[in-house]
This record gives C-alpha cells, sequence and structure tokens, in this order.
C-alpha cells in the first residue's frame, strides 16, 4: 500500500485568483524516494505541502482521489492531520535559520515533536533529544540542545532541523529544497544524511529546483511546470532521455564544463539548444585589474590574506570558495569599497587602492558591479530609466535614446523603462542591474554570486547575456560565485578561495579537471553531478 | 526543559547577559544624573533672582531668604553649589517647599500612592485586556475580531478625559455602581483605571495581534505545524514571545501615556495623586516640587527603559552577546 497516493490534485486560491496546482497525480511507496522538479511557481511546494493539510489559509483542495496511508485524506479535518504530522510525515524546509523557532532553543524544537505525539515519556525527552542530534550527526549534541539556530553554523542548524522532523520516526519525510542556502560540501553532507536515513526504510519526498541534486538520490523524478507534472519516470530515463521539451531545456540550461563556448538558453523562437556562444577576444599585454598581495581584516580577524591576481581585457576569472572564503571582501577591495591592510590593486595601470575617493570618482566609470540581490541596489523610488539613466551624461534625449539601447541589448522591452523594479521578475531585474552597469562602458565588470538567486532558465539566459557583452564590447569580468559549474562554464581562468586565502588558480579545466590541492577536490567531489541514482 | 531554567543553570555571564545588565544600570545612573543637573541648571538660569525663584508664591520674608541661602548655599561657589545639591539628593533629600512648609520628600511621598496605584492597576488592566483580545482575534477573520478592530481604533483616538467623562454619566451618575470622586479603596480606582488603561489595550492590542499574525506566516510556523501541534499551542508557544518583541518597545510609550494620563484623569475624577500636586506646584511656582517631581518621573523612565532593554534579552536570545 503507497504512503500517499493522489489523483488529480488541484489546489487554488482564489482570492489571489491562481490556481497553483492543475491536476497532479502521484503516489510514494513505502521506502521509495521520489523527486519534485521545478523553478520557482511551478507549484512543487504547494503540492508538497498539501500532502500533510498545510496548504495555508484561503486555498481550496479538491482531487480525484487523496488517500493517505489508505485514509480518505478528503474528509480529514484539522485534528486528523494534526495526528499524521510529524508521526506518518516529517516536514523539512529550506533554510532552518527562518524554519526553526529563533526564540526556542533546537532542544526544545526537537522535544516539541516528542511532547505532541507523545513518544517518550516526559522524563526520557531530553535524553531522546540528544540521541536524536547524535543520530544526525550533530556533534556535541548536548551543548548544541541548549543553543538556538543563529549559534549553530548552517549545516549543524539543518541537520537539527532534520533531527526534528525524524523525531517521532515517521514512515516519509518530505523535504522542501533542504540544501538551497548551503554550501557545496555542507550540501553533500545533508544529502548523505538524507540517502542514509532513506537506506533505513523512511520514504523520502525531494522538492528542489535543482535537477543534480536530486539525481543522486531520487528513484522517481517528478517534472512540474505551472502546476501540471510535464513528465516523470524513473530518474536514469528523465535524465538521459527525455521526453518533453521543458525537460530537455532544464538539462540544457545546467552550466557545466561541457556547456563552455555554448549558449545554456535556446534563442528566441528557435528550439536549438547549446548553439555556440559569439566569438569572445582575450587581450594580451596590460592587464585591466592588477591585485598583488591584497589583504583586508575586519577588526583582528584577518579575511583576505595575501590574494594576488590579474585580469586581462575580455577574459573572465572566476572565484569560488564557501561563505566566509573572503570572495566577496575581494570583490568590495577590488571595487575601492573598502582599504586593503597591505597589498594594493591597480586599475587600467593606475593605482586604485590607496588614492582618495576624490581622485578615483571620476574613473569609477571604468569598474562597474552585479551583485545577488539588484533590488537591495535599486533606489525603490526610481523608474527603470532613471536608474539606468543615472550615470549616463550627455542631454535629456540622448540619455533616453541611450536608455533604450541599452535595455535592448540586455533583452527588454523599452516600456520597461517606466516600471518601478519592484514590479519586475526577478530576472528581469537582473537585467536591469546588468544594463546599468554596463551604461558607463566600464572595462570591467565585477560580478557577486550575480545569478545564484535565480531559476536555473532565468540563470541561463542571464549567463548568455554576459557571454554576448563580453563578446561585443571586449569587458572583463571577475565571476564570484559558490557554483563549480556556473564558474566552469563561464571562466578562463579561475581562484580557489578559502578562509582568506588562494589556494589554487589556474586554468578553469586544469584546475577543475586536475585539482592539485586537497581542498579543491574536496569541493569538486561535493557538487552533486547530473547523474542517475546508483542502483 | 524551559529556556529559562536553562539560563539559569548556565549562569548569567556564560547565557551573555552580565555586560548588557552592567551597561544598562550605568547608562540609567547617567542619565539621572544628567536629568539631576539639568534640572539645577534650569533653576541657576531660571529669568531672576535664584532666591526669588525658589520662594515662589510663598511668604516672603528676610527671615526666609536667609533660610533658603544657607540652605541651598546660595552664598558660596557655583561648584560647592552643585556638589552639595547632588550630595542632598543621594541622601533623598529633595529640599523644602516654602508654599507648602513642608519637605518635598514629605509633599511627594504622601501623594505618590494614589498615583502609582492608579497608573499600575491601567497597566495591568490594559495589557491583561490587550492580551485577551489579540489572543481571541489573531489569525481568524471573523465578525468579533473586526467589532475588536474597530473598537481599538476608536478607543486610541477618543482622549482618555473625555472617556473618563463618558464612564462617570453611564456608570456613577446614571447606574450609580462607582463612585463619583475621591479615593475610597479599589471601588474608587476602577474608573480612573479603565479610562486610562483603554488607550494603551487598543495600542497594544493592535501590536500584538500584528505580531502574532506575522510570526504564524514566518517558516517556522509551518515547522511546527508540521509537528503536529494545534494552533492554540502554536500561538502560545511560539507566535507570542515574537509578537512581545514590538509591544515590549511600547513600554516606554506607556510611561508617558500613564504619567501625563494620571494627571488629567486624578484632575477628572477628583482624586488626590502626583498630578495634582504638579499642576499646583507649576501655577504656584512652587521650584522646589517642580525639580523633584522632573527627577522622579527622569526615575520612572529609566526603570521602565532599563526593563524594555533586559526585557529585549530575555525574550530574544539573538539579541545577547551581541558585539
Amino acid at each position: 500500500m503507497s504512503l500517499i497516493e493522489v489523483e488529480d490534485l488541484r489546489v487554488a486560491f482564489p482570492k489571489a485568483g491562481v490556481e497553483a496546482v492543475r491536476g497532479v497525480s502521484l503516489s510514494i511507496a513505502p521506502g521509495e524516494c521520489v523527486a519534485i522538479v521545478g523553478e520557482s511557481g511551478s507549484g512543487k511546494s504547494v503540492t508538497a505541502r498539501t500532502l500533510v493539510g498545510l496548504t495555508g489559509p484561503g486555498a481550496t483542495v479538491t482531487a480525484g482521489r487523496f488517500t493517505v496511508k489508505g485514509q480518505d485524506a478528503l474528509r480529514f479535518g484539522q485534528r486528523d492531520w494534526r495526528r499524521l504530522r510529524g508521526r506518518f510525515a516529517g516536514l523539512v524546509l529550506q533554510d532552518a535559520l527562518l524554519s526553526l523557532d529563533p526564540l526556542r532553543t533546537v532542544g526544545d524544537e526537537i522535544a516539541e515533536v516528542l511532547a505532541t505525539h507523545d513518544v517518550v515519556s516526559r522524563a526520557d525527552r531530553k535524553a531522546r533529544v540528544i540521541e536524536l542530534l547524535d543520530a544526525v550527526g550533530v556533534p556535541e549534541p548536548e551543548v548544541r540542545a541548549r543553543q538556538y539556530a543563529h549559534q549553530l553554523s548552517g549545516g549543524l542548524r539543518q541537520r537539527a532541523l532534520i533531527a526534528s522532523a525524524i523525531a517521532a520516526d515517521p514512515p516519509l519525510i518530505i523535504a522542501d529544497e533542504p540544501t538551497t542556502a548551503l554550501d557545496v560540501t555542507v550540501q553533500a553532507q545533508i544529502l548523505r544524511l538524507l540517502a542514509a536515513r532513506r537506506a533505513e526504510g523512511t520514504a523520502l519526498l525531494m522538492i528542489s529546483h535543482d535537477l543534480a541534486v536530486v539525481s543522486s538520490i531520487a528513484d522517481r523524478v517528478l517534472v512540474m511546470k505551472d502546476g501540471v507534472i510535464v513528465e516523470e519516470g524513473p530518474t536514469a530515463r528523465v535524465l538521459s532521455a527525455p521526453a518533453h521539451d521543458y525537460t530537455r531545456l532544464l538539462l540544457a540550461a545546467v552550466p557545466s564544463a561541457a556547456s563552455r563556448g555554448t549558449r545554456l538558453s535556446a534563442i528566441a523562437g528557435g528550439v536549438s539548444l547549446r548553439a555556440p556562444l559569439p566569438e569572445r577576444h582575450v587581450g594580451h599585454g596590460a592587464p585591466v585589474v592588477e591585485v598583488s598581495g591584497l589583504s583586508a581584516a575586519y577588526g583582528t580577524r584577518k579575511v583576505v590574506d595575501d590574494v594576488s591576481f590579474e585580469v586581462y581585457p575580455g577574459e573572465t576569472v572566476g572565484i569560488v570558495g564557501e561563505s566566509g572564503s573572503g570572495k566577496t571582501t575581494v570583490a568590495r577591495l577590488v571595487l575601492g569599497l573598502l582599504e586593503p591592510v597591505s597589498g594594493g590593486v591597480r586599475l587600467n595601470g593606475d593605482p586604485w587602492s590607496g588614492v582618495s575617493e576624490r581622485r578615483r570618482r571620476s574613473r569609477r566609470s571604468g569598474i562597474q558591479v552585479i551583485s545577488q540581490n539588484p533590488l537591495g541596489s535599486f533606489d525603490p523610488r526610481y523608474t527603470v530609466g532613471r536608474l539606468i539613466a543615472e550615470p549616463l551624461s550627455g542631454s535629456s534625449s540622448d540619455r533616453k535614446a541611450r536608455v533604450i539601447e541599452l535595455l535592448g541589448r540586455v533583452g527588454l522591452a523599452p516600456d520597461i523603462a517606466g516600471r518601478h523594479p519592484r514590479r519586475l521578475s526577478g530576472g528581469q531585474r537582473q537585467r536591469v542591474a546588468i544594463a546599468r552597469a554596463i551604461a558607463p562602458r566600464p572595462d570591467v565588470l565585477v560580478c557577486d554570486e550575480p545569478v545564484s538567486a535565480l531559476d536555473v532558465s532565468i540563470q541561463a539566459q542571464v549567463l548568455d547575456l554576459l557571454a554576448e557583452i563580453q563578446a561585443a564590447d571586449g569587458t572583463a569580468l571577475i565571476f564570484i560565485s559558490h557554483d563549480l559549474g556556473v564558474v566552469h562554464h563561464i571562466s578562463d581562468r579561475v581562484l580557489v578561495m578559502r578562509e582568506g586565502r588562494v589556494v589554487e588558480e589556474g586554468h578553469v579545466d586544469e584546475v577543475f579537471f586536475i585539482p592539485k590541492h586537497d581542498y579543491t577536490r574536496e569541493l569538486l567531489g561535493a557538487v552533486p553531478k547530473l547523474a542517475p541514482a546508483e542502483p | 526543559m524551559s529556556t529559562l531554567q536553562l539560563t539559569r543553570r548556565r549562569g548569567l555571564a556564560a547565557a551573555g547577559w552580565l555586560g548588557p545588565v552592567v551597561r544598562r544600570l550605568g547608562s540609567g545612573l547617567a542619565v539621572l544624573w544628567a536629568a539631576a543637573t539639568a534640572a539645577y541648571v534650569a533653576l541657576l538660569f531660571a529669568p531672576g533672582d535664584t532666591v526669588d525663584v525658589l520662594i515662589g508664591d510663598g511668604l516672603d520674608t528676610p527671615e526666609r531668604r536667609a533660610q533658603i541661602i544657607a540652605e541651598w548655599g546660595l552664598d558660596r561657589s557655583a561648584l560647592e553649589q552643585y556638589g552639595d545639591y547632588l550630595a542632598r539628593l543621594l541622601r533623598g533629600d529633595l529640599g523644602h517647599s516654602y508654599i507648602l512648609q513642608r519637605g518635598v520628600g514629605d509633599v511627594l511621598s504622601s501623594q505618590i500612592w494614589p498615583t502609582v496605584s492608579l497608573a499600575l492597576t491601567a497597566a495591568v488592566f490594559g495589557v491583561v485586556l490587550a492580551l485577551v483580545l489579540a489572543l481571541a482575534t489573531a489569525g481568524r477573520r471573523s465578525r468579533f475580531g473586526d467589532l475588536v478592530g474597530l473598537s481599538e481604533l476608536v478607543v486610541v483616538s477618543v482622549p482618555p478625559f473625555l472617556i473618563g467623562i463618558l464612564l462617570l454619566a453611564v456608570f456613577s451618575f446614571t447606574l450609580g455602581w462607582f463612585p463619583v470622586s475621591g479615593d475610597r479603596g479599589f471601588v474608587s480606582l476602577v474608573l480612573p483605571a479603565v479610562a486610562l488603561g483603554l488607550q494603551i489595550s487598543g495600542v497594544l492590542g493592535q501590536v500584538l495581534r500584528e505580531g502574532l499574525e506575522r510570526a504564524l506566516e514566518e517558516p517556522f510556523a509551518v515547522t511546527a505545524r508540521s509537528r503536529g501541534i494545534t494552533e492554540w499551542r502554536l500561538v502560545i508557544r511560539h507566535a507570542l514571545r515574537h509578537a512581545l518583541l514590538p509591544a515590549v518597545t511600547l513600554l516606554g510609550w506607556f510611561t508617558g501615556v500613564l504619567l501625563g494620563g494620571a494627571i488629567i484623569i486624578e484632575a477628572v475624577f477628583g482624586r488626590p495623586g502626583l498630578g495634582q500636586v504638579t499642576v499646583s506646584a507649576v501655577t504656584g511656582k512652587d521650584m522646589p516640587v517642580v525639580m523633584a517631581v522632573v527627577l522622579l518621573s527622569a526615575l520612572a523612565y529609566v526603570t521602565v527603559s532599563t526593563i524594555v532593554d533586559l526585557a529585549y534579552l530575555a525574550i530574544d536570545p539573538r539579541l545577547r552577546r551581541s558585539r
């Protein structure tokens, strides 16, 4: 008997006028791992939450058939659902910093499940909490149980969240983007932990935007788009022989070593994938940016330690590393937003660090930035047109014409100029950020995690756009990312950073195919591959 | 296994409390000192002779002038006077009212309890009412909830003295349930406390409800629900603490409402208290009493804001040990 069986599930939010799920059928057998893959707004999270009766207020749920443990879930009241939650299915959400109550200790959060379902007697609860933390691989569980989510590292608090989901030993875990906010090595650990639970017989429903993440663990994959399952089947089959265009598009959009020099997104109107990108010319001779022996510290803590590199015209230099490795600090130093403790930065041959801001100002147009969250870098009262025109000079009509031209270059319609960035989608906002960054015709663009918050298909479009701009303008890129696939796709050379130091650097193929440093090997080993699960 | 027990077991210092507590007490003392100094400077630079200012509308005789000069040390250097003044304050000597012919400390201590009992009763009434209504209506759209929201808005917009007069008209004059004026035990406290407390409950209720509703939409609330707990438990065990954070911020504002409101409410209900004392001291230019009232309200504010800051630490562990 299946744990959950649902046919023709429909979830609508009538007040918002949205039908989020439109006829989804799925079943989960005991011990099975099923994955739902889709982009934001595909309805995958709503589907997952509906399976435990947590669709939220104002939703109407209908289904042809909906059974949980063989019982008719369409007749469930709140009391029936409560009995199942935690006991029958444990829920693991993204980012435990928000998904664990920040005002309660981790131990109290886990004990809540034990108390609600009377798993163990009151006297044994504390001991059981510590056992559970130990079981999910949290070191020093006695100490951790007394701490709060913000006192734990990202990996530890995600483990704690999993401990609370499995506290009542449910036969099913529903994991909604369980590794999305995590570093790649930590992500690998969490995936191993979930796989271990599965090996012990727990069924797993994984929700993710990342095909690679689920491919290592799922038996079956369901690809969801606009509330509908467009394709489903065994993981190996879906990945190797996708039947639906959307699945093909998703797979082709994943950047990797193999996608270098090719487009990730389909050209508008066309279906041909992986078309070659325009030729890019990398200059030699004088570098645009020269960084030598750069060090920086916050207080007494050294965050960047003796970093040196050059960037040549038209070249892309990738910087990879996990959170806290100092890669964003390097970006701030290169942009001249932070003064180094020692070492220096030269821009176009002239000193850039250690000079007064007054002398830097006229040269600032030569170096521009694209950040992860463009909305935070926009004045919310400005229209898109005003944002892009800000660095431009000339008459009002000249500037207006140039704004339209720039919008065209980043693939946006001219009427976007009158809109406010808040009203745009994430991908459109990042295009606006790119248009603003290239407006003063910079020699180098510093991109700090520019595609990390985007869906894979949007990421593909933005990466293609950056490549086009580079080919046309000969702009150099400093590309900072935690995503090794993205960096391998776009970069010529790469720097691997750890704890403020560059541990390895070189041509991206050399570094990623024949890594010399242990840490590079560890990073590469942790990257989930688009390969079917081992039988 | 409550968090508070754990905190106690680990000791104040380990939980990151010691530093903030010491810092808060230190800055509280500094504010009190500044208030005392400001009151003193205001006295010295008030227009006219300091002796005239201190006498106010009191009887002006050569003997009394000599007494004031001796008492305030006005024949000595400014620095010595100031030192003397602070030393007297530290001993608890607030000076002498030349109009009432009594020690200021004596005047205040006889009048402080009616005001404190009024303010505390009003605060307890306001807080309890706000909590009950917020818990009963948060997260549920109902006709009752709409009615509560509307009443809160009305209560916040109407000045307390008007509420007081309305209460008097209904419950004292018409129904005769409560005395019209004076201080005759708890019965006479009810209407003034309600008049004063309603405004607090109106504002606090809105803030609490909004805080509860916001907390109930956070991801951790989804996680908590996914453990199978009831909505009521979710509100009490999780959401309420989150809602308390913005509510606690209002405590400082309460102090102002209660102090300022007490003066008016005491007049409306003909109650004795600091309000009456302050009004007659200001109209009679009784400077020593006015200065003492200033110091007293500064003390009240410092006490409350210290409590507020420590309450933040108690509620939100993220603020402890933050540098």
